[in-house]
């Protein structure tokens, strides 16, 4: 009975510095946050133009390069540039914008200029290559 | 043994009664610890502490910490907030020399800025201070030197020839043509992207640009006219890709320039310690 009475009054007095753990180190990132999403089998699409271009990349998603492997060092992929720059622009400044980046994958050279993502590939969103005239919110 | 197990008891609860007597959150206490984190740079706990103890009782001197706490921390848009609030407190001159900073720091205009504050010192640190900063938001703005004549009564001798020299870059920018990288990558696929200073880029689109039309011109010779549609069909993709490309890259090459100038200019600004006099910016402490 006296040592249960010790520990409870041992326990309280326990409990009483306990304070201490609001000031205990937080774990702070400094990387920066990057939308990183998978890429999306859906064929949902707003107008059938665009369900025809899912298709044909879903189609080749599926039959070539999943197979094939994960080969592209951009983020997005060239596909996935291709699908996205259409829809931030139109099909015509779209294609042109991937013919630039296709030529650009070819690069053996150097690419040096490039952010590099947390999965270690190389950033290059398709709002970075739209026309300021023909967008107007771009810088 | 029982008188033994007492004395223990009788020792402990006076210990027990004592931690629970003495506040540790007293407002006093909370000061004096968010100085003691502010000292040692610890400024997200330290603006939390200096908020806690503000929102129970309303304090100016407070709130021009938790301002500098933002700054420190490069938080610009909510240190101005605060700074701005003072502005008429007895940290008014300060307040507003630091508002003026802020919005020097976000790129804003200052022209604007000192509509919205008085910019009458009394103190001289601060008169020289905000004549450095109104000087540099010119420098930024890409006003020509001739336009500078204050220059070398402001700043240290030292450092005047490096301000002229940022004076000089800012308001002639080497920029590069979107216009002419497009002409020239129409005339030699390629050219545009190594005018832009990316010249792997440019060197590949030669290549394939030219190998393809080399394959749809051999093609259409060797009369494989199929053939030589399809190559000629991928030239015509890579070489009007490719002068889209070499606009675009000089528009990039242009804005990393101006960016990385006015990075270059901030921390060089940042290193001096200008515009803001240590003692105000509680560096004494």
């Amino acid at each position: 009975m006296k040592i249960l009475w010790l520990i409870l009054v041992f326990s309280f007095s326990l409990f009483a510095q306990t304070d201490w753990q609001r000031w205990q180190k937080s774990e702070i990132s400094y990387s920066e946050k990057i939308d990183d999403p998978e890429r999306s089998y859906s064929l949902r699409a707003d107008d059938p133009f665009e369900f025809l271009l899912k298709t044909a990349a879903v189609t080749y998603w599926f039959f070539i390069s999943d197979v094939d492997g994960d080969n592209c060092p951009f983020d997005p992929s060239c596909s996935s540039f291709f699908l996205e720059s259409v829809k931030a622009s139109n099909i015509i400044e779209g294609t042109l914008m991937f013919a630039d980046r296709f030529t650009r994958d070819f690069n053996v050279f150097n690419r040096s200029d490039y952010r590099v993502t947390p999965k270690g590939r190389l950033a290059d969103p398709p709002e970075k290559y739209l026309i300021p005239i023909v967008h107007p919110k771009v810088k | 043994m029982r008188t033994f197990y007492f004395l223990i008891l009788l020792s402990l609860f006076p210990i027990l009664l004592l931690s629970q007597e003495s506040e540790l959150f007293t407002p006093e206490k909370r000061k004096a610890f968010a100085d003691y984190l502010f000292c040692e740079k610890d400024y997200l706990r330290a603006s939390e502490e200096y908020e806690a103890i503000n929102s129970a009782a309303k304090n100016d001197s407070l709130s021009y910490y938790i301002g500098l706490c933002f700054l420190k921390m490069n938080d610009y848009e909510r240190a101005k907030d605060h700074f701005f609030l003072l502005r008429n407190s007895f940290l008014g001159e300060e307040s507003r020399l630091l508002f003026l900073k802020t919005s020097f720091m976000l790129n804003k205009n200052i022209d604007v800025k000192t509509d919205s504050v008085s910019i009458q010192f009394v103190n001289k640190d601060l008169e020289t201070s905000f004549r450095r900063l109104e000087l540099a938001a010119q420098i930024k703005a890409g006003m020509s030197q001739t336009n500078l004549f204050s220059l070398s009564n402001d700043f240290e001798e030292s450092d005047t020839q490096i301000l002229k020299s940022f004076a000089e870059n800012f308001s002639h920018p080497q920029r590069k043509s979107p216009l002419a990288a497009a002409l020239f990558s129409a005339i030699i696929p390629g050219a545009g992207k190594i005018y832009t200073k990316n010249y792997g880029d440019g060197i590949t689109s030669f290549i394939v640009t030219g190998l393809f039309a080399f394959l749809a011109y051999d093609n259409f010779q060797a009369n494989h006219n199929t053939r030589g549609w399809i190559f000629a069909g991928l030239t015509a993709f890579f070489y009007s890709g490719n002068v889209y490309g070499s606009y675009i890259s000089a528009r990039n090459y242009n804005l990393e320039r101006e960016e990385k100038l006015k990075n270059e200019f901030d921390s060089y600004l940042n290193s001096k310690n200008y515009f803001v006099p240590k003692e105000i910016e509680g560096s004494y402490k």
